[in-house]
């Protein structure tokens, strides 16, 4: 079972696409929750994601504006994006046919 | 400040963090503050020395008891300095904060030494124990003074802060153990990469 964070992370993932690696991914949760992200916490649910096999990664070259440390690139696998759609079908199962959440935001 | 967000980045890569290390040094190189980047450091090192804790549990308690036992030998508790009464007398001296200062340096060096295959999170681990006691400590004294002694509270007041936040210098004592400013074999791979 994935949580929020995660499911986050594995979206980040997809919107990214080809360049998805620490900062990008961190931004794009900053930018979607409006909120601060430990970066270690991203590294950590990346950790356990990888060990799940939900997502691969792969070695970058060393870059100079890292301070010549390479980029870890991370790809969701197959068995992610079903983890994903089991996820959005669940969440949107529950979000049905609720009076509470009709209509908009604001 | 940067330069102690270099350190911090630089404390990253030892942690076997490099990935990390290198968003930091990113985020850092694309604007953001390096109080900001430290914290973010600081907040990876804790986490790690937190796992270290749940994931060897032995290896922690080892540590933390060296550490401990370190503080009451070069604290002169034991085994015969309480007969010679030089505790008393270093610590109530104009060096006396220096000497308390140099324990617990001491502490983090020992830790370091006995702990080669993963130092930085096990004397993070063992500065938090000590910061513990050390607040227990305080607790109990701040008890003690405000019920027996209420007029020496003003004085411990000021020197309660200090002993909490003494322990951190078993970190700095820790990073010198492990070679942290000599670089070890991790710093060399980093200069091949750069």
């Amino acid at each position: 079972m994935l949580t929020d964070f995660e499911l986050m992370i594995l979206l980040a993932i997809l919107r990214v696409g080809d360049e998805a690696y620490g900062v990008p991914i961190s931004r794009q949760i900053e930018a979607a929750t409006a909120r601060p992200v430990t970066r270690a916490s991203v590294y950590t649910a990346l950790d356990r994601l990888q060990r799940l096999g939900l997502v691969t990664s792969t070695l970058g070259q060393p870059t100079p504006e890292r301070g010549g440390r390479a980029k870890r690139f991370f790809t969701v696998t197959a068995q992610g994006l079903r983890a994903v759609k089991e996820a959005q079908r669940a969440f949107a199962t529950m979000w049905r046919g609720l009076p509470q959440l009709k209509g908009n935001l604001s | 400040m940067r330069r102690i967000a270099d350190e911090g980045i630089r404390l990253l890569d030892r942690i076997g963090q490099g990935e990390l290390a290198g968003d930091l040094a990113e985020e850092l190189h694309l604007g953001r503050s390096p109080a900001w980047v430290l914290a973010q450091a600081m907040a990876a090192v804790v986490g790690a020395a937190a796992t270290a804790v749940r994931s060897q549990p032995y290896l922690t308690f080892r540590a933390v008891a060296t550490a401990w036992i370190t503080l009451q030998i070069v604290n002169g508790q034991w085994p015969f300095a309480p007969h010679l009464g030089i505790t008393g007398w270093l610590l109530t001296s104009a060096g006396g904060p220096f000497v308390m200062v140099t324990q617990y340096v001491a502490c983090g060096w020992v830790v370091a030494r006995l702990h080669r295959e993963n130092p930085v999170p096990l004397v993070f681990a063992s500065a938090g124990f000590l910061t513990l006691t050390n607040a227990v400590y305080v607790m109990m004294r701040t008890l003690g003074m405000m019920r027996f002694r209420p007029s020496w509270f003003a004085v411990d007041f000021v020197a309660m802060p200090i002993v909490l936040l003494l322990p951190l210098v078993t970190i700095v004592g820790g990073l010198w153990g492990a070679d942290f400013w000599r670089g070890g074999p991790l710093d060399r791979d980093m200069k091949v990469a750069r």
